[in-house]
């Protein structure tokens, strides 16, 4: 993966209209986007793609968001990728099963796009102060947060 | 007087005038010894005395003998060994005699009695080895017709030559005895019922208390799965509604290319009502959360004023758009809370905003306060806005409700917001309280333990 190339996410949403509307607006925000509809596509794209952040729904058929991440942090080839946990269940223990399952952030939904890539943003930017890595940062969206 | 032997002896003198033409008148005496007779004459008075007093005696004997025998209650009777009787007390007369004028129905009762007695010493007399004997008689009362079961009880007189004299029978009525009987069996009876009823009873509220203990079971789980199905629910409108307010949100920012004006407001419209819509269900989310003790207590420790400065910055806007004074009265030295920050946060936050909604001119003022044993604090929302009426003060808090019910919903809003504040407010053990005058406002006060109690 070149410098040059904006970063590619996964966006991982068994929900069509989501996933589309998410990786229009991922796009329009400047990223390179690859979509699965479950756990399993999650698990052979990201082997495949290499994905620089996965955004991740957890109720998904097949193989659910749980399950993927935690073969995607067992894996070291995958390990170092953050996963961006996505779910509408608000219901408490979703969050903490999340983080216990690898996610590295979660975010519930209804999420915005801005706010959603706001957040993708924060885990990147993240990364890269951490890895001392510098990118070509993507166009910044700037837009209010959803309440 | 005996010239032998000196006693006294008894003569009779018969002396009578006689006259004699040759020797004239002369008395001719006559004497005759009659001790011997003066003394049976004696005898025989004496005796006659003795057999008088005698026959005293036995009227008196007899006299006492009736006497005891009629104190008796129960009828006795003496018959011949021919079953006629010789002898009865008062109560036996009773039975077994009436006069004349008796009604026919009496004396029929009387010769059906005196012919069971019959039969019944007859009996007896067959049975000559015994001295007693026990049976019963089925009798009448002569006076009332009415059955009288007879407990006899007879014995027999034997002459000193050994023959069978008399017959005496007492009788005994048993009619109160067996009512007495009848009555033990009945109350017995009564009492093994009273017995089932009790135990029949009690096996039934064993019954009731286990169907009871599995209805709660069931009710639990029951409130466990609406709960669940509410979450889901929850989940399941959400998914769409997230769509719809991204796609929104970017025809609105031009993803998709230019709008003009009049589908921006027509974008907006329905940015709104899904926001609205939205907050609907995060909402019904909170009450089943509430309601189903799945929302927990995250007890920190922190200021009000902070607090109260923070929810007056995030509603900046709104107050900035009124034209209303807002102020905040907050001493800094009032203690620190130790409860659930966020849930207070969530409680005033939305009393302002409400506060804010139904006032179109003056001021809202916010306050603190704790009261005198240093133990409840009282935040205070205070609004110069449409006031609400005594009667539907109550009303406020329920769900779904706000005053004007209209279409338009005027002010906005769940109507869930104040039922919500309620729950949360109980569960930090706190409360919350209006007064309103309509016309002049309202003012809600949060009543909250200084340190929330674990519940």
């Amino acid at each position: 993966m070149g410098e040059s190339q904006n970063p590619l996410v996964l966006v991982v949403e068994d929900y069509q209209d989501a996933r589309e509307m998410y990786a229009a607006y991922l796009q329009f925000s400047g990223y390179r986007v690859a979509e699965a509809a479950n756990g399993l596509e999650a698990l052979e794209k990201t082997r495949e793609l290499m994905p620089d952040i996965i955004l991740m729904d957890l109720a998904l058929p097949k193989m659910d968001g749980w399950e993927a991440t935690r073969r995607l942090k067992a894996d070291d080839r995958t390990k170092h990728i953050p996963i961006v946990a996505l779910t509408g269940h608000a219901l408490a223990g979703h969050a903490e099963g999340a983080r216990q399952a690898g996610c590295d952030a979660f975010v519930t939904k209804p999420c915005l796009p801005d706010a959603l890539v706001t957040e993708i943003e924060r885990m990147l930017s993240s990364r890269r102060t951490e890895q001392s890595v510098a990118r070509r940062a993507p166009r910044a969206s700037g837009r209010s947060k959803q309440s | 007087m005996d010239p032998l032997e000196g006693s006294d002896l008894l003569f009779e003198l018969l002396s009578s005038r006689a006259k004699d033409e040759r020797q004239g008148t002369f008395v001719v005496s006559i004497l005759r010894n009659i001790t011997d007779l003066a003394r049976a004459r004696e005898e025989i008075e004496e005796s006659y005395r003795t057999l008088r007093l005698a026959q005293a005696e036995v009227r008196d004997e007899r006299h006492r003998l009736d006497l005891i025998i009629d104190s008796v209650a129960d009828p006795i009777l003496v018959t011949d060994p021919e079953g006629d009787i010789v002898l009865m007390n008062e109560p036996g007369e009773r039975l077994f005699n009436v006069p004349i004028t008796a009604g026919e129905g009496s004396q029929r009762s009387v010769r059906a009695n005196g012919a069971n007695l019959t039969s019944f010493v007859s009996n007896v007399l067959t049975r000559t080895g015994e001295q007693r004997y026990r049976g019963e008689i089925q009798l009448h009362d002569p006076s009332t017709a009415r059955a009288l079961p007879v407990e006899a009880l007879a014995g027999t007189i034997l002459s000193e030559q050994g023959e069978l004299v008399w017959v005496v029978t007492i009788l005994h009525d048993q009619t109160e005895q067996r009512e007495k009987n009848e009555l033990y069996e009945q109350l017995k009876e009564a009492s093994a019922e009273l017995e089932r009823k009790v135990q029949e009873a009690t096996a039934e509220l064993a019954q009731q208390n286990e169907l009871l203990r599995r209805q709660h079971i069931e009710l639990e789980q029951a409130s466990a799965l609406k709960s669940q199905f509410l979450a889901n629910i929850s989940h399941e409108f959400r998914t769409p509604l997230n769509a719809i307010l991204g796609y929104t949100h970017m025809l609105l920012h031009g993803v998709t290319g230019a709008v003009t004006d009049p589908q921006r407001k027509s974008l907006t419209r329905i940015d709104s009502n899904s926001r609205h819509l939205l907050a609907l269900i995060n909402d019904i989310l909170d009450i089943t959360r509430i309601e189903a003790g799945r929302m927990p207590l995250n007890v920190s420790t922190f200021k009000v004023a902070d607090l109260v400065h923070e929810v007056m910055s995030e509603l900046e806007p709104i107050i900035r758009r009124s034209n209303l004074t807002v102020t905040a009265r907050i001493k800094t030295s009032l203690p620190q809370l130790k409860t659930d920050r966020q849930k207070v946060k969530q409680i005033v936050l939305n009393l302002l905003s409400n506060a804010l909604k139904f006032t179109t001119t003056g001021s809202v003022t916010m306050g603190a306060s704790l009261d005198a044993k240093g133990r409840t604090l009282a935040i205070a929302v205070r609004d110069t806005g449409v006031g609400i009426p005594a009667e539907s003060q109550g009303k406020i808090f329920e769900d779904f409700r706000q005053l004007d019910n209209s279409p338009t919903r005027g002010y906005g809003g769940t109507g869930l917001g104040l039922s919500i504040c309620r729950r949360l407010a109980q569960m930090l053990g706190g409360s919350i309280e209006l007064a309103s005058i309509v016309g002049e406002g309202s003012t809600f006060t949060l009543r909250l333990p200084v340190r929330a109690r674990r519940r």
